[in-house]
């Protein structure tokens, strides 16, 4: 089955180390929220707000999830010091879009899929189908994974450790003009590969429509 | 696309109550909880009473064995046209973390594939031939998440056949976050009781196979929304809830006087059951029969959404709602929490799992009434 | 003995309170709720924060009832009963 998205909006930021502009000062003024924003967090909400988001249904994709939290917690249980709540609370897949739902007051329904290198893949589906009511939906993957002991983990040699890529759908029957052909980038983690191969396909188009196979 | 029925044709689910669904259901009506205090797993070196399985097969052989067991109990030869839809929220959390201990705190022997969300999934397609496969993670609505998923692709003809598998185990992480959080209860949690102190984490395994083709039981609306209020705690007055019990109603074409009976997730702490029942008393005014099943098997985190829809299957079979075990003093007496079992006509009952970050998913299952 | 500047600056760091100074924590404003509004998830980890500096240790969220009050009611009772 084929479903065909128009993108709508279209936003990508990627960093060697951490992402310096992603506007959290301006984009999540109270600071007692944006204190406990992960990096995830802040790159869903700075992707949000270059794509045209107006609290649509969320589909978003992560393949490492909430690194950081993740290492301070498995710190915690090896070296047996207490766990931090805000880690644990922060610690969730869906955390970073949570926090989008929190700071834009979005009530509608948020999925979060996950599945390593086949990341891109399960929003872009999962999303497809969604879409099929009419409605917008805003698709999100991220991922951001720097952490202390990270090059004793990164056997790979990437060097975009935060990197994030955001689409607003709705489903459309034009004929399409972007088809996936799995290309490589060699700096990025693999679950980007296919949106962030959308991304740059849909750059180079007027009325950018993406063929989604299910 | 909205013409189409969907219906659960094979289930099989296993947690620290019951081996099969059916010990699962006796352990429910009899009041016999899978919960135990266990030592070991909070840094403090307390005990914690949580849902641990202790039977003789390792996590994954149960895992493999409950989708063995769907299968064979379905039409279906083998798997290879099936989608598979996994729910989880600790994913290969257990393993990394153990390995990570016996590696003295180094990250070298962390196999991506063994730690991720996807691991789940993986396991699976070592032994089965899925056609493809997503895994869900949110937390609590995982599990609920790849039902209302395998729902919408159903109607929308892209697959006939779709297999859900709920899948927890029990981590450090989760025993100790929630700990941290303090919302774990020291003994059997008691839900929607006066004096509830909080809830015990738990593992489990739920597996359906979801379809168009008939059977007596109709996966007839599901429904999601957001709180959009605080990381961690529900929105006080329930709105989130409501919503997504409502949407669950519009989508099975249902009025709330039609629900006779709601599998709450009552896990037991202050927050979650007293922002539930405020979503259900205003929302259901006839008051339909509500309990929680979680002083059984404990809070299954990621697998509750399969888990207790397949106990909301055993209601409808057996027509009885199960009492909501341990509670001694409604905290709100107007909420028809059920103190003992009660046999009686179900046609139609709703299921609940509510998130972290304020995701909510509710679920409505239909008896379907061979009129023949 | 510890002062008040200092255990701003440890809950400054500890509860990620980013754009705040030292001088925009009033001694005597409540912690909590209002002043400078901290939430249930901080009280937590000042919990965690007090045992780690401090070696103070509390039961249960009653008795920091009192103690979490303000910056005052905290360096009183750090330097009453501190390790």
């Amino acid at each position: 089955m084929k479903i065909n998205l128009k993108i709508l909006g279209l936003s990508y930021v990627s960093a060697k180390d951490k992402c310096d502009m992603l506007e959290e000062k301006v984009l999540v003024s109270n600071m007692m929220l944006r204190r406990r924003l992960t990096r995830g967090a802040k790159i869903a909400i700075f992707l949000a707000s270059k794509v045209g988001y107006k609290n649509e249904k969320i589909v978003f994709g992560t393949a490492y999830g909430e690194v950081q939290a993740t290492v301070n917690i498995a710190e915690s249980i090896y070296n047996q010091t207490a766990l931090s709540p805000t880690a644990f609370q922060n610690s969730v897949h869906n955390t970073p879009v949570s926090y989008l739902s929190i700071v834009s007051n979005n009530i509608a329904e948020i999925t979060t899929v996950s599945d390593l290198n086949d990341t891109s893949y399960s929003v872009l589906k999962t999303a497809a189908i969604k879409s099929l009511k009419g409605e917008n939906i805003l698709l999100l993957n991220i991922d951001a994974f720097g952490f202390k002991g990270l090059d004793r983990l990164n056997k790979c040699g990437l060097s975009q450790l935060e990197a994030g890529v955001g689409f607003l759908v709705q489903m459309t029957t034009q004929s399409a003009n972007i088809f996936i052909e799995n290309l490589h980038y060699k700096d990025t983690a693999p679950s980007l590969w296919q949106m962030l191969e959308v991304y740059e396909k849909a750059m180079q188009q007027k009325n950018p429509i993406l063929e989604v196979e299910i | 696309m909205q013409n189409r029925h969907i219906y659960i044709n094979s289930a099989s689910a296993c947690c620290s109550a019951g081996c099969t669904s059916e010990e699962i259901f006796r352990a429910i009506l009899n009041g016999i909880s899978g919960v135990q205090k266990h030592k070991g797993y909070l840094v403090n070196g307390e005990e914690s009473a949580i849902g641990k399985m202790t039977y003789a097969s390792s996590f994954d052989t149960l895992l493999l064995d409950n989708v063995q067991k769907v299968l064979m109990q379905s039409e279906l030869k083998t798997f290879e046209n099936t989608l598979l839809l996994v729910g989880t929220s600790v994913g290969g959390m257990t393993w990394a973390e153990k390995q990570f201990i016996k590696d003295e705190g180094s990250y070298e022997n962390i196999v991506l594939e063994k730690q991720s969300m996807q691991s789940i999934s993986l396991t699976l397609q070592q032994h089965f031939t899925f056609k493809d496969a997503i895994t869900f993670s949110t937390a609590c609505t995982s599990s609920s998440n790849a039902i209302v998923f395998a729902k919408e692709i159903l109607e929308a003809g892209a697959y006939s056949e779709v297999l859900v598998v709920g899948a927890d185990s029990i981590s450090y992480t989760t025993v100790n976050g929630f700990n941290a959080l303090g919302v774990l209860s020291k003994a059997c949690a008691t839900p929607f009781d006066l004096d509830r102190t909080g809830m015990n984490v738990a593992e489990g395994i739920g597996v359906l196979l979801l379809s168009t083709h008939p059977s007596d039981i109709e996966l007839l609306g599901v429904g999601c929304s957001s709180d959009a209020y605080n990381i961690t705690h529900p929105e006080p007055e329930g709105n989130g809830a409501k919503d997504a019990m409502s949407n669950a109603l519009k989508n099975a074409g249902l009025k709330a006087r039609d629900i006779d009976y709601i599998n709450a997730h009552g896990t037991g702490t202050i927050a979650n059951d007293s922002s539930e029942a405020q979503a259900i008393l205003a929302l259901f005014p006839h008051r339909p029969y509500v309990s929680s099943t979680k002083s059984i098997t404990g809070h299954t985190l990621g697998a509750c959404g399969a888990i207790e829809t397949i106990i909301s299957m055993h209601v409808l079979r057996q027509q009885i709602v199960p009492s909501n075990h341990n509670l001694k003093i409604k905290e709100i007496a107007s909420l028809n929490t059920t103190q003992t079992n009660i046999k009686t006509e179900v046609n139609r009952v709703l299921s609940n799992a509510f998130a972290f970050g304020g995701n909510n998913v509710s679920i409505v299952l239909q008896r379907v009434v061979d009129e023949n | 003995m510890i002062t008040a500047k200092s255990l701003k600056v440890k809950l400054i760091e500890g509860l990620a309170l980013e754009d705040l100074d030292v001088k925009d924590i009033d001694d005597n404003a409540p912690l909590f709720n209002e002043g400078l509004g901290l939430d249930s998830v901080d009280a937590i980890e000042l919990i965690v924060i007090l045992d780690n500096a401090y070696g103070l240790k509390f039961k249960n969220m009653d008795e920091t009832k009192d103690v979490f009050v303000s910056i005052q009611t905290l360096v009183d009772y750090i330097n009453k009963y501190a390790k």
